[in-house]
């Protein structure tokens, strides 16, 4: 079994959110490390980053709090980098973006699709039902099974 | 090594930990590449972490939002 992590669900066991005991719930059917890949990173930091900016007390330490979760993960090596063939993943993604042309989602669900069909994965984690819709159509297994 | 950076993902997948295939350009070795062993982690109890959170799920989940944006 190898899962892929939406980002939205890599959020949850960082930021204390409604999804976040099912989440964990579910995390713990996978062997850690979990594997993170520079998208993941890159969308996780940028959405700390401007949440550590925000006027809004609870949504400062809300990133405070995240960022030293998502640092302290790494570190412990409960989440692990992966590297992937990201020109490849871009070229399906570019093709899975244009199949969809009459039900257009954002680029990234298909970024994230390409990435997890390269790598093989078995399940894919997400509470989002755009993303979801597509994992099901490429044949991937849902967690959780329902929304 | 064009092939071996394109195809990395793929081959991590297909070797067993431990085990190393030598990449060459034109013709030559120029490294091998070793898959890590595998190592046991300690999963962290997320929820326990988050327990010491001071404040409400509203303010995380606003954040989750924006990660897939409409702009992008």
């Amino acid at each position: 079994m190898i899962p892929y992590f939406d980002t939205g669900f890599l959020a949850t066991p960082i930021l204390n959110a409604t999804g976040s005991p099912i989440a964990w719930r579910l995390a713990r059917l996978f062997e850690a490390p979990y594997p993170v890949n520079r998208l993941h990173v890159l969308q996780i930091e940028g959405m700390l980053f401007k949440a550590a900016a925000s006027n809004e007390l609870p949504e400062q330490q809300a990133a405070l709090t995240g960022v030293r979760l998502w640092n302290r993960h790494f570190e412990e090596g409960v989440f692990e980098p992966r590297e992937e063939a990201w020109e490849v993943a871009l070229r399906l993604a570019t093709n899975t973006n244009r199949q969809t042309e009459a039900n257009p989602v954002s680029p990234l669900f298909h970024l994230h699709m390409a990435v997890a069909l390269l790598a093989n994965v078995t399940h894919f984690l997400s509470f989002r039902a755009q993303a979801r819709a597509l994992a099901a159509a490429l044949g991937l297994k849902l967690l959780p099974e329902r929304l | 090594m064009r092939q071996f950076k394109q195809d990395l993902a793929k081959l991590t997948d297909s070797l067993k930990p431990g085990e190393a295939v030598r990449v060459t350009r034109r013709g030559k070795v120029a490294g091998v590449y070793t898959k890590p062993t595998a190592r046991k982690v300690r999963r962290p109890n997320f929820l326990a972490n988050l327990k010491k959170a001071t404040y409400p799920p509203e303010a995380a989940e606003r954040w989750i939002a924006t990660l897939y944006d409409p702009v992008l």
